[in-house]
């Protein structure tokens, strides 16, 4: 159970692309904040995260991709997302979270978006 | 053809894996298609991190804190949850504001706001020292089979 959220950062360019895989909730957001904060600590120009390998993720993973997207806006940098199931899609979408974060369908589209 | 299952969790937030782990499992033995599963899902698991986080303000461990009962009678799934935490009703918690930008976007208040969201018939009781929550999800032709 202590193993069901892992994560692959990968550098391109100035960019930084964080995979996330497993599922995110109250008892484990506290290990996807430190990531989050960790990769963006290191000053990418832009940070992805990429949700193909997440199946699920509760307000308390919301609440950390807003605590992300303050601090990027505040860095100077920029924060794309990439790869959410329809299930939290609709999530982010009943959150009011779609129009205010940046959301690529893949991790292409979301190079793309990033020009990397 | 109706099913039922009854969980007993103690106020720690690990309990949190345990209660999908069977949620999903009822509704794959149940047939429940698999939006309706994650948005069940989704709702229990706010309430329940609620009802550890805030119920127990002064920290005491309960290992019978949260009752949850999950009924799937061929139409919908009927949710009863109980907690011996201190009373509140999320009925009178007011709506987060969804719409502000993302420097006023409050922390708070979503996962009620799921559960006004997605879920239907939506009633709360104070009962026996127990806050007493029940609420339905409709299985419906929009609802993709699994």
């Amino acid at each position: 159970m202590k193993e069901n959220l892992s994560f692959t950062e990968t550098e391109v360019g100035a960019g930084s692309i964080l995979a996330a895989r497993g599922r995110v909730d109250s008892s484990n957001a506290g290990l996807f904040e430190e990531q989050l904060v960790a990769a963006q600590s290191r000053g990418p120009s832009v940070l992805i995260i990429d949700f193909t390998e997440i199946d699920y993720m509760s307000s308390a993973g919301l609440r950390v991709l807003l605590m992300t997207a303050k601090k990027t806006k505040a860095a100077g940098s920029r924060l794309i997302l990439c790869g959410l199931s329809d299930h939290i899609r609709e999530v982010f979408d009943v959150s009011g979270f779609s129009v205010i974060f940046t959301i690529c369908d893949t991790r292409e589209d979301a190079l793309s978006t990033a020009g990397l | 053809m109706s099913t039922r299952m009854e969980l007993t969790l103690a106020n720690d937030l690990t309990e949190i894996a345990r209660l999908a782990d069977r949620v999903e499992a009822f509704c794959d033995e149940a047939g429940v298609p698999d939006g309706a599963r994650l948005q069940v899902t989704l709702v229990l698991d706010e309430l329940v991190t609620n009802a550890i986080t805030y119920g127990y303000p002064d920290g005491s461990r309960r290992e019978d804190a949260v009752n949850v009962i999950l009924e799937h009678d061929g139409q919908q799934l009927l949710m009863t949850v109980t907690d011996t935490g201190i009373p509140f009703d999320p009925l009178t918690a007011p709506e987060p504001d969804i719409d502000a930008a993302l420097d006023d976007r409050p922390i708070g208040g979503l996962g009620i706001h799921f559960l006004r969201s997605f879920m239907t018939g939506v009633d709360y009781v104070r009962d026996g020292g127990r806050n007493c929550l029940r609420f339905a999800r409709r299985i419906d032709e929009t609802d993709t089979l699994p």
